[in-house]
Order: structure tokens, then C-alpha cells, then sequence
């Protein structure tokens, strides 16, 4: 027996732990199954009927071509999904979603980051006006949002042109913002922006005022200006809410659906039907439902993606 | 008397098939309002009118969900139809909700699919039957059990069967007329031909105002310029494979007169609908407009705040065309009974009532044309009648196809006229685009 530690001994004993005290006895518990099943069931139930159910009929869906109201169904096999994956079409509206998603996604994190700095800044009176004014915005149903919206840029009766005409900015009486496909996106991605930044403004306000004033006053000593103290000291101890707010929004702005419907209804020429609008075209309108509910499962797999960052980050955040 | 009845039977009559209830889509406070059993009765009593549906109980107690079209009949009749109802089933209550056009395709999917469906009957427009009965969401129908059967309107009788047998029970059709504000137009005669009108509405042509409001995506309307320059349908089936119309000869023909009348006479956008008509009439940017023989009950009801366009102020003359008055597209609406209703019986009895002679005279009273050539002469003189003589001329009807209310449903139509009506477009080019769109549709798989 060598009396020498080798490298590797010292490396274990180096991490091995102090030596632990003996425990105290615990009087063995049982875990009450029985309750946390209790307390868990609603929320099981919930989920298989809100999602595992209806999620497995639109997989089964989408290898069939059904006739909805005689209930009779056909399997295709994979004929929906070749269908699908080999439809110019289809792949144009993945890009046009994609460039929306990250457009609108980005562009709702930055000026909730603007409007929560903002808010750090403001005394209580306004303080609570704007975070009203954010709760307001966020219990607006999507389809109430829109429709205000829809009014605003409406061709005939709309404020933005009477305000455009009024102002000075056009002579025109009726400027027609869903004729183009610029100005029709637009309005939409105004929406989406408009009901997405009250959730994340107020996460991000909530990260900020986790931020240690000590660590404000140091970095203010030692010389930092604002631009410096936000990207040097806020901005690393916020990161992870951030991310978070990003990802939950590139989700949600994923399936913008009611926006659509009650603006643009894909005007001009369907030009602006992203993949929700698509898809309930290619059911409701084509009574194509196999296809439909194929490519509902494509963008299931896109969005399970994504969702695999947020539950990894969420987790991470727990441990 | 008699000479003018005969007329008007052959008129009715002369309705061949007909659309979508007219398609007007004019917002209007009351229309939404889900009557109640409580409305007035303003009728015949009902107890000697004949129950074809005699096989449902007359004592069971249960509740049935309809529905009926926005803008459709007037709420009263709606209202005496539900009175009626309960007289013949006083325990059965019947749930009425109004549809938006809009939407109708998604309620009807939503609620048919399911198993027992969840709307047992419903107001469809003409042109949507044969694509829901071809899918099997609608029950096939007995037309003995109804009341009127025997004196339908043979258009709506034709477009409500589906393979020999009906699915879709009559209700009203109706037709479009020139409604002007007699305060703005004074002393002017009416127009005999599309030029002479066009003279006369550009004259109020100013700014934002419109001579005749004319916007681009009220399909019925626009598209009755085509007909008018020749063209046959909008699309038509040779060996069994459909074939668009809007780029042939006349089509394109039809589409530009359609577009130098339109910058002439309208200061309305290419991308909207009919939906605010009413509400640009009323504020007198139009001094024209064209819609349905009925619309004077939905300008001059009564609107949230009490406003209502002066009934005195309005009148009506046949919209004209290049020869004679417009062809007007023979607007209509059927009832059905859904498929998988658990209360067919009850269902059958509802769309008895409103296809029944105690609801189809106030129907007529208030300026459609009825569903049987018996009671067209209770159509009041005036706009209702002129609306029926214009539907007697020269009418048009959407292609007989079992797709054709997917084109509509995808706005086909309304995308083609928005396109084909915005400056700098080429007619020929955006009319072949679109012709391919229709053949598309219409030659796929049901």
C-alpha cells in the first residue's frame, strides 16, 4: 500500500464533502398520495381535455380525409403531409410567419424594456397610470384589441386618415391601408405589438426592481453613465426574464390568429394570412381538414421546439 | 288589379335560381337583436293554419337553437314567427341567434360536425345549399310536410334540391333597386339607361362624396355589369369540367364599363363592401345606392341613438342598364335542418312555421318576394315590386356547382373585383388570374 496520494486520491478528496454530521433521526412520513393526486387532478383533467385530446384528433386527423358531419374517415396515409411539405404556397406562408414572429417578437421586447426602464424612473402617481393603462391592454381581449384597431385604419371611417387628412401629411379621403401588403402587415404587427408589450413591460419591471440599488450606486461612483450601468449592471441580471419574455412571446406571436381575422382578414388578396389564418382558410374555407390538421402538426413540432428552450431555461431558473 | 296580380306571379315565378339572401351585410342595431316569444303578433291568427309537421308532439317540452341571417327578415316577423311557434308547441322554446354572413361558414362547421348538432335549423343563403347537402351535413326533407309546397317559387325550390331530393325548404328571394335621396336629387326623372345615369350621379360626384356608392367588393351588384355586357355566368361547365368567364370578350368588356362608371359616379374604395351603405346614405356622402326592394325597413329603422334616414326622403327606381335595367343577381334564402339535429321533428316544424303563409305575408308585406307565387301580391307597390319586375328581366345566378360556396367563402369574388377596380390594374390579366382561381375550386374533388 503506497503511502503516496496519487493525483486522482487528492482530486476526490479535494471534492469529497466535510465530514457530516450524523442526522438527525426523522420519524419516517408517508407521503400523502392521496392529496397531491387531489390537488393535481383538476389541472390533469384540464390538460388531456384542452390539449393531449384534442392534439391526438388533429394527428389522427391528419392522416385522413374526413367528411366531418357523417363522421365516415378515409385513411390517406402520408398524403396530407406530402401535400403540405410540397406546397409552394405553404412554405411562403412559413417565411412570411417566421420574419413576423421574429420581427414582432423583438420588437415587443424592446419596448417593454423601454416602457419598464421607463417606468423605474417615473414617480407613484404615473407609475400606476401606466401600469393601469398595461393591465388594460393585456384584459382587452384579442378580438375586442383588434377590432378597435381595425376601426383606427379603417378606409372610410378611420381616425388615422382623418388625422393623416387633417394633419396635413395626404390629400386623399380614403387612404386604403389593406390594399397593400406592406402597409396591411403593418397594422397587424401593430396589434400584435400593442397586446403583447403589457406582459412583457410588467415581467421586466418586476426583474428590475430586483436589481440591488448598491450595485447602481457603486457602478454610478466609479463613473458609469446610464447606457453603461444599464448594459453592464441591469442588463446581465435581468437576462433571465428577458429570455424568457422572448421566447413566450416568438411562441404567442406564432399563432397570431384573431389579429388577422379581425383586421386584414388577409387582405390584400390573402396576402396576410400567416399560418393561423392558413390554416382555418384551408379548413373552414376548403373543408380541407386532413390538410389542415396536417399542418397544424407541423407547426405543433415547430412550436414544441421552441418550448423545449423555454422548459429547459425554466428549469434551469428552478434549480 | 287582377292584370298586375298575373304579373307579378310571373314574375315570381320567372325567379329561377337566386343567391345569397341578397347579400346585404348593412349593420343595423335591430337586426342583432335575438328576438324574443314576447314580440307582437302582427298577423293572421294562427290556429286555421295547416301544421304539415304533424308528426312532432305537440306537448313535448324541449328547446331548439337556430339560426336566422343578419339583415334578413325584419325582426318583427321574426319575432311573430317565434309567437307562432310557441302557439302550435307551447313547451318548446326556440333559441334564435343572427349570423353574421361573415361567419357563417365556421358556426355552421362548428355546429353541424358535432353529434347531436348544436344549430338544429338554419336560414342559408340559396347559394350555399348545394355545397352543405353534398357534404351531408343537412337532412333530406319531405317537401310534403310543409305548408306552401305546392306554389313554391320554382328558382328557390331548385336551388334548396340536391340530387333529386331537397334539402333546403324555400323562404323569400328578393332583388336590387337604385335607392336615391329625393332631397339631394330633386326634381330628377329616373334613368332609362346606364349612360343617362351615369350623367346624372357624376354630378354629385365631390370630394369624398359618391354619386352612387359603389364599393368595390359588393360582388352582387358588380358583377350584374358583366352579365349586363354579355357574359353568360360567371363560370359554365362543358363535359364536365368548369370553365371561367370573367376574361372572355364580354367579361372584360363588362369590367371596364364597370370601371369608367365606377370613377365616374363613386368616390367609394376598391376594398370594401356594402356593409356601410346605410351608414354613408344616412350621412348623405351618397346620393345613391343599390340594394335590396326591403332596404327602406333598414335605413329608416330606427339606429342606436334614434336616427333613421326620413322614410319621405327616399326613393327607389330600377337600377338601369346598357339595354334595359341591370341584370340583378336572384338574391334568396332557404331553410334547412341540420343532419345530425337531434329534434328533427321540431325542426321541421320551425322552418314550417317561417316557410308558412302567416309568416310569408308579413314576409311580402314587409318587400320580399315570398316563397309561393300565392301571396306575391301582398308585395307592397313601390320598391319591393320594382325589385321583382327587375328580377323577371335579365337575372343571374352563380355557377350550379357543389363548390361554388367555397369561392365565395375564400372571397373570390370580392378579391377579383377589389383588384380588377384598384387604377393601373389590367382587366384582361386580373379577369384570366381569377378564372383560374374559380376552375380551381370548382373542378377539384367535392
Amino acid at each position: 500500500m503506497s503511502t503516496v496520494a496519487t493525483e486522482a486520491e487528492l482530486t476526490a478528496e479535494r471534492r469529497s464533502p466535510a465530514p457530516r454530521l450524523p442526522a438527525p433521526r426523522k420519524r419516517p412520513r408517508q407521503r400523502n398520495w392521496l392529496t397531491i393526486w387531489a390537488l393535481m387532478l383538476p389541472a390533469i383533467i384540464a390538460l388531456i381535455a384542452l390539449i393531449a385530446v384534442p392534439v391526438y384528433k388533429m394527428v389522427v386527423l391528419s392522416f385522413e380525409k374526413p367528411n366531418i358531419f357523417t363522421h365516415k374517415y378515409k385513411n390517406v396515409g402520408w398524403a396530407n403531409y406530402k401535400s403540405v411539405l410540397g406546397d409552394h404556397e405553404f412554405w411562403t406562408v412559413v417565411f412570411k410567419s417566421v420574419i413576423f414572429d421574429v420581427a414582432a417578437a423583438a420588437a415587443t421586447v424592446i419596448c417593454g424594456v423601454a416602457v419598464a426602464t421607463a417606468m423605474m424612473h417615473m414617480n407613484k402617481a404615473l407609475k400606476l397610470a401606466v401600469s393601469t393603462g398595461l393591465l388594460l391592454v393585456w384584459a382587452t381581449p384579442q378580438f375586442i384589441g383588434a377590432t378597435v384597431w381595425q376601426w383606427f385604419f379603417d378606409t372610410e371611417f378611420g381616425v388615422a386618415n382623418w388625422l393623416a387628412l387633417h394633419l396635413g401629411f395626404t390629400k386623399e379621403f380614403q387612404h386604403s391601408w389593406y390594399t397593400s401588403q406592406w402597409t396591411a402587415f403593418f397594422v397587424v404587427f401593430l396589434v400584435v405589438v400593442w397586446q403583447s408589450v403589457p406582459f412583457v413591460a410588467l415581467a421586466i419591471y418586476g426583474a428590475l426592481l430586483t436589481v440591488p440599488e448598491e450595485l447602481n450606486e457603486a457602478a454610478e461612483m466609479d463613473g458609469a453613465g446610464p447606457v453603461t450601468l444599464f448594459r453592464r449592471v441591469t442588463l446581465p441580471l435581468i437576462v433571465p426574464v428577458l429570455i424568457i419574455s422572448t421566447l413566450l412571446s416568438v411562441i404567442w406571436d406564432f399563432r397570431v390568429l384573431t389579429q388577422i381575422a379581425f383586421t386584414t382578414q388577409g387582405a390584400p388578396y390573402g396576402q396576410t394570412n400567416l399560418l393561423g389564418p392558413y390554416i382555418y382558410q384551408k379548413a373552414i374555407s376548403s373543408g380541407a381538414y386532413g390538410v389542415a390538421s396536417a399542418i397544424g402538426v407541423v407547426v405543433t413540432v415547430m412550436l414544441m421546439g421552441l418550448s423545449y428552450f423555454y422548459v429547459k431555461i425554466m428549469r434551469r431558473e428552478d434549480q | 288589379m287582377k292584370t298586375r296580380h298575373v304579373s307579378v306571379v310571373a314574375v315570381a315565378a320567372a325567379l329561377a335560381l337566386a343567391g345569397c339572401s341578397n347579400g346585404s351585410s348593412s349593420t343595423t342595431s335591430s337586426a342583432s337583436n335575438t328576438p324574443t316569444s314576447s314580440a307582437t303578433v302582427t298577423s293572421a291568427s294562427p290556429s286555421d293554419s295547416p301544421t304539415a309537421s304533424a308528426g312532432a308532439d305537440k306537448n313535448q317540452t324541449a328547446t331548439i337553437n337556430v339560426t336566422l341571417m343578419k339583415d334578413s327578415i325584419p325582426p318583427a316577423t321574426q319575432a311573430a314567427a317565434i309567437a307562432e311557434m310557441k302557439k302550435q308547441y307551447p313547451n318548446v322554446t326556440v333559441n334564435v341567434e343572427i349570423l353574421s354572413w361573415d361567419v357563417r361558414a365556421a358556426k355552421w362547421t362548428a355546429a353541424w360536425s358535432a353529434k347531436p348538432a348544436t344549430i338544429d335549423a338554419a336560414e342559408m343563403g340559396n347559394t350555399d345549399v348545394l355545397s352543405w347537402a353534398s357534404q351531408g351535413a343537412l337532412a333530406d326533407l319531405d317537401p310534403t310536410a310543409f305548408e306552401t309546397n305546392a306554389t313554391w317559387l320554382d328558382s328557390l325550390k331548385q336551388a334548396g334540391t340536391f340530387d333529386g331530393k331537397l334539402y333546403g325548404v324555400p323562404y323569400y328571394a328578393g332583388s336590387r333597386v337604385l335607392w336615391y335621396n329625393k332631397k339631394t336629387l330633386g326634381t330628377a326623372t329616373a334613368p332609362t339607361t346606364l349612360d343617362e345615369l351615369q350623367t346624372l350621379a357624376a354630378k354629385y360626384k365631390t370630394g369624398g362624396n359618391s354619386g352612387i356608392y359603389l364599393p368595390g367588393r359588393n360582388w352582387y351588384v358588380n358583377t350584374g355589369f358583366l352579365v349586363d355586357a354579355g357574359m353568360d355566368s360567371i363560370a359554365t361547365q362543358t363535359g364536365g369540367t368548369w370553365k371561367g368567364n370573367l376574361a372572355s370578350d364580354a367579361g372584360v368588356k363588362g369590367i371596364e364599363r364597370l370601371k369608367a362608371f365606377a370613377a365616374a359616379v363613386s368616390a367609394a374604395p376598391a376594398d370594401v363592401d356594402e356593409t356601410n351603405d346605410d351608414k354613408i346614405f344616412g350621412q348623405k356622402k351618397a346620393a345613391m345606392v343599390i340594394e335590396p326592394g326591403w332596404w327602406n325597413g333598414v335605413v329608416s329603422a330606427p339606429g342606436p341613438k334614434g336616427q333613421a334616414f326620413p322614410a319621405a326622403d327616399l326613393g327607389a327606381w330600377t337600377m338601369p342598364g346598357t339595354n334595359g335595367p341591370l341584370p340583378q343577381f336572384l338574391g334568396g334564402s332557404n331553410l334547412a335542418v341540420a343532419a345530425n339535429t337531434a329534434h328533427k321533428d321540431l325542426a321541421v316544424a320551425w322552418v314550417n312555421v317561417l316557410a308558412g303563409t302567416v309568416v310569408q305575408t308579413l314576409v311580402a308585406k314587409a318587400g320580399s318576394i315570398p316563397n309561393t307565387t300565392t301571396l306575391v301580391d301582398q308585395v307592397p307597390a313601390g320598391p319591393g315590386k320594382m325589385a321583382a319586375a327587375a328580377a323577371a328581366g335579365k337575372g343571374w345566378f352563380t355557377p350550379t356547382s357543389v363548390n361554388w360556396s367555397k369561392v365565395e367563402t375564400a372571397n373570390i369574388m370580392k378579391d377579383f373585383f377589389t383588384k380588377v377596380l384598384t387604377p393601373g390594374t389590367d382587366a384582361k390579366t386580373v379577369a384570366a388570374e381569377y378564372d383560374k382561381k374559380i376552375e380551381a375550386i370548382l373542378n377539384a374533388a367535392a
